[in-house]
């Protein structure tokens, strides 16, 4: 009857669920050192961009297959990684649960913790056999989460998910920049991350959903919130990551001033909301304001976009000129 | 230090499909008696339709393998677990030691495992002591060596294996309704992974093929190979219809249209024998592959009209279950 | 085959006495004569009414006046609001299981809704008369007990055996009957569009032991409720201790159910148990939760 905790795992919500996971599990088993905009950034997750036309909460969690998505975070870092995941309406659940449920065991045995949807993403950091449970981190009490085996992967969406971690190559910090810089590229220009579905945009694209939601008036009030405070997050991680990454590629000061810019015109984050009912909505009164906003950041993105690419084309790139055989989208 | 080498584990090649491997190892395993037609039809591959627009041989398999054979198991009631990657990607060896690990446990199990060796090839036994996986490609060269270091070293820049761990009972009635909902998705849907500008899938990739045979921008040697490929995936097809059609007689036309189609293509191959540069019978050539559309539309539509309830309900997106 | 208005005018006609034809009822709703006769059928076949056309006035009567139409009269309140129950259960995410939008088409068709009004993504379904009639035959004799005559087409051949049927369910696209085989000695599932007719026997069954319905790990999973081991401080009284369900495990000890940690903390703090010894995390929780209340009531910050 064994039992597991990992202590020195922090998983605490600033960024996406995933990459606030993602932080935790890595720097817990010392796979990555260093702050956590740098890890959103090298991992792609900082650039992903996702709304509902209706900028329902589940936006910022819809940016696309996530075992794709979260796979190629890993690869950029040169980590191994497995994901699993599904639908629980699925026949073949319970034998994929069991098998999910020996694998995060023994990467806890480890001393690696797992990504797991709870919803949302958190970290599993512990297992006890004789209560036959695991420990989850949600990032936001202190107190984790009790899963039970015969639950895991259960939940009110439809889908499971849970991610492990491994061994690490060493990339160089140059290449990884790079390919941070063509992610972005490459959900700059998805403008629907999980087709047929065209109800949520991705990218370039979702600027305009956000846009006409906040100028039509109909709009979920706190998924409005939330895309509005990832939105916000998100950039600013790009921002201090670029500036970072100009001493690499001097040429990337110019996408650093652009979010610069973004970000100076954020600033004051009681501006755009007020506290209601226990909650935060949008203020009504800064709407407009807040459109403004948004069109002038799509245009300071556009030029970024532009610079990115001008960087990218002077190096070569094997992964995205060869057909794959995997990805881009995950067993439906 | 550990051998293993599982009896009886042998592969023939028909399509040269993920088929030929994956009915090697279910039928080893035990966990089916179908022929490879049945399993070509219940896993939906035999349906699927894709070619690169200068007919280049790796057509037939470009697809997205852990997505597709993950179904493919998945759709038989067979759990199973895969990965893939460039062989070319820094974190390669991580997954080259994952994947030996894992096809060792798996014939630890009895179980064989499906790789690409720029084919899909089935382990069949290991030997810690030389460091290498027994394999059979289907050639006929019998059960070949492959030192641990060199899996994922290939032609092509793919690594990729699949595990099948373990069966789960399904009602069969619902496999076959499955796969025919199945079939329409892959004969109407282009495959996201294939850039549009260079490959066309199901009834497009009937007009790509034409439009190639007209034009002449191919080499007949490897369209050549990927019109054997789908010949025999369209004759499987047909079978695997053609047993469903005993069970529900209203599908008997579209068994019938099915069969056109793969007699079309194999008046193909007759031609191709008679013609291999393929440009003195382009027009006929032509000729049988609008057939083979033809007919093919037909038994797509009469499926449709067969399935047409479960079809309005899933509105968009008619492959999700 | 959203035609239930149609089948009410026709059927109010029939009543006024004005002895209504195919031609009248296409007409009236601008559809087919063929589409009008299908409904005249449905009617007659389905509905079962004591459909007689009268020569004499080119229409149709009832052979037996004191005929109702079961169940299908409503009011346009009704109407209402089942349509606006069938629009909530069709909205009911994309990923839904299928029972919930097999309710939402139900309700819908009660409602009368017209295909392409507002019907929008509501599931549709062929109401195949036999299937339905099949399953109510079904579902009597589930509750009665009684043995079933099947006459079954599989793959597997033709063939006529007696079954005795437990439960009706439906999975992902089809719907079966659970049905314990006598000879077979086990339970296992029966297409209910492969059953070509059965017959209810007089003949009872028990049913002892529940038996392993196949398929049925299909199912979209239900979560399991957490259960935790107390000694209470007094006997329990029936099958739940504050509203939580109890089971006895021996010398005073009780296992009880609970999904919600937080509020089932909330009530052990409330007292009436001598004893946690279960799971150890809840006694963990429960410690570090004490500890908290300790502090702030030593005035420790």
């Amino acid at each position: 009857m064994a039992e597991v905790i990992l202590r020195g795992l922090e998983m605490k919500r600033e960024s996406k669920s995933f990459t606030d996971s993602l932080y935790a599990v890595l720097t817990g088993a010392g796979l990555f050192s260093g702050p956590k905009y740098r890890l959103s950034a090298l991992s792609g997750m900082a650039f992903i961009f996702s709304v509902h036309e209706r900028l329902l909460p589940l936006s910022v969690t819809a940016y696309g297959e996530w075992g794709t998505v979260h796979k190629r975070a890993a690869d950029s870092l040169g980590i191994f990684t497995v994901t699993d995941a599904g639908r629980t309406r699925h026949p073949t659940f319970k034998k994929y649960q069991q098998d999910a449920v020996k694998w995060i065991k023994s990467s806890l045995d480890r001393g690696l913790g797992a990504v797991y949807w709870l919803p949302e993403f958190g970290v599993i950091h512990g297992y006890d056999d004789a209560d036959r449970i695991f420990y989850v981190q949600d990032g936001y009490s202190a107190e984790s989460k009790i899963v039970l085996y015969d639950n895991f992967g259960i939940n009110f969406t439809p889908f499971w998910y849970a991610q492990m971690f491994g061994g690490k190559v060493d990339i160089g910090e140059k290449d990884m920049v790079l390919e941070a810089l063509r992610m972005a590229l490459d959900d700059w220009e998805t403008p629907h991350p999980v087709p047929p579905n065209r109800s949520i945009a991705s990218g370039r694209k979702a600027y305009s959903y956000f846009i006409h939601a906040l100028e039509q008036g109909d709009f979920d009030s706190f998924g409005a919130v939330y895309v509005w405070d990832a939105f916000r997050g998100s950039r600013t991680e790009i921002m201090y990551f670029l500036q970072e990454a100009s001493l690499m590629f001097p040429g990337l000061q110019e996408a650093a001033a652009c979010y610069e810019q973004l970000a100076g015109m954020m600033e004051q984050p009681e501006r755009w909301t007020v506290s209601a009912n226990g909650g935060r909505t949008l203020s009504q009164e800064s709407i407009p304001a807040l459109i403004g906003v948004l069109k002038e950041a799509e245009k300071l993105e556009e030029r970024a976009m532009g610079v990115f690419r001008s960087i990218s084309v002077q190096y070569p790139d094997l992964k995205r000129s060869t057909v794959p055989r995997w990805g881009l989208h995950t067993a439906r | 230090m550990a051998k293993t080498i599982l009896k009886d584990l042998r592969m023939t090649t028909e399509s040269r499909s993920y088929i030929d491997a994956m009915h090697a190892v279910l039928t080893h395993a035990g966990w089916t008696s179908c022929s490879k037609a049945m399993l070509a039809g219940m896993t939906v591959t035999g349906f699927r339709f894709a070619v690169h627009r200068h007919l280049t041989a790796e057509s037939p398999t470009a697809y997205n393998w852990v997505a597709e054979n993950f179904l493919a198991a998945d759709f038989m009631g067979v759990t199973a677990s895969s990965s893939a990657g460039f062989a070319f990607h820094p974190t390669f060896p991580l997954y080259r030691q994952e994947a030996v690990a894992e096809i060792k446990a798996s014939l630890d199990r009895g179980i064989g495992a499906v790789f690409w060796k720029d084919c899909f090839a089935v382990a069949a036994g290991y030997d810690d002591e030389e460091g290498i996986l027994y394999y059979d490609d289907g050639s006929g060269h019998g059960l070949q060596r492959l030192p641990y270091g060199e899996f994922g070293q290939n032609r092509s820049p793919y690594w990729y294996y699949q595990i099948l761990e373990d069966t789960v009972e399904l009602d069969p009635i619902e496999i076959y309704k499955e796969s025919l909902m199945q079939a329409i998705y892959k004969w109407e849907t282009h495959d996201r992974m294939l850039p549009e500008a260079d490959y066309a899938c199901g009834s497009k990739a009937y007009d790509a093929i034409k439009q190639a045979l007209h034009g002449g921008a191919f080499d007949p040697v490897q369209a050549g190979e990927v019109f054997e490929c789908y010949a025999a995936a369209k004759r499987d097809v047909g079978e695997y219809i053609g047993v469903l059609a005993s069970l529900w007689p209203q599908l008997e036309p579209a068994a019938q249209a099915y069969r056109k189609t793969a007699q079309a293509f194999l008046d193909v191959l007759g031609l191709i024998a008679e013609d291999p540069s393929m440009k003195r019978q382009a027009r006929n050539l032509v000729r049988l592959f609008d057939e083979a559309q033809r007919a093919e539309q037909e038994a797509i539509g009469l499926i449709k009209s067969f399935m047409h309830e479960r079809i309005r309900n899933r509105f968009d997106h008619v492959g999700l279950r | 085959m959203s035609n239930m208005h149609r089948i009410h005018w026709f059927d109010q006609r029939i009543r006024g006495g004005h002895y209504p034809s195919s031609r009248d009822l296409a007409l009236q709703f601008e559809i087919s004569r063929r589409q009008a006769q299908r409904d005249i059928e449905y009617l007659a076949v389905s509905l079962r009414a004591p459909l007689v056309y009268i020569a004499k006035h080119r229409g149709y009567g009832y052979e037996d006046k004191t005929y109702m139409l079961p169940h299908l009269y409503m009011t346009e309140e009704e109407k209402s609001v089942l349509k606006f129950l069938a629009r909530k259960y069709g909205e009911y995410s994309t990923d839904a299981p299928s029972g919930v939008q097999r309710v939402a088409h139900l309700l819908g068709r009660f409602a009368g809704e017209e295909e392409g009004e507002g019907a929008g993504r509501l599931p549709y379904f062929d109401a195949d008369p036999r299937l339905i009639h099949i399953s109510g035959q079904l579902a009597f004799a589930i509750e009665q007990r009684r043995t079933v005559h099947l006459h079954y087409r599989s793959e597997n051949g033709e063939f006529r055996e007696d079954v005795c049927p437990v439960r009706l369910l439906s999975r992902y696209n089809a719907d079966y009957v659970a049905a314990y085989q006598e000879h077979e000695g086990k339970t296992r599932l029966y297409r209910l569009d492969a059953i070509e007719s059965l017959h209810v026997t007089n003949r009872m069954f028990e049913i002892n032991e529940a038996g392993d319905v196949p398929f049925v790990k299909g199912r979209p999973p239900a979560i399991q409720p957490f259960t935790a081991r107390l000694r209470l401080d007094r006997e329990l009284q029936g099958e739940a201790w504050h509203g939580y369900p109890a089971r006895p495990a021996g010398d005073g000890f009780y296992d009880i159910d609970f999904y919600d940690d937080d509020a089932f903390l909330q009530q052990l703090t409330l007292g009436g148990w001598l004893n946690l010894v279960s799971p150890k995390w809840l006694k963990t929780k429960l410690r570090n939760r004490c500890g908290q209340i300790l502090k702030c009531l030593d005035g420790e910050e």
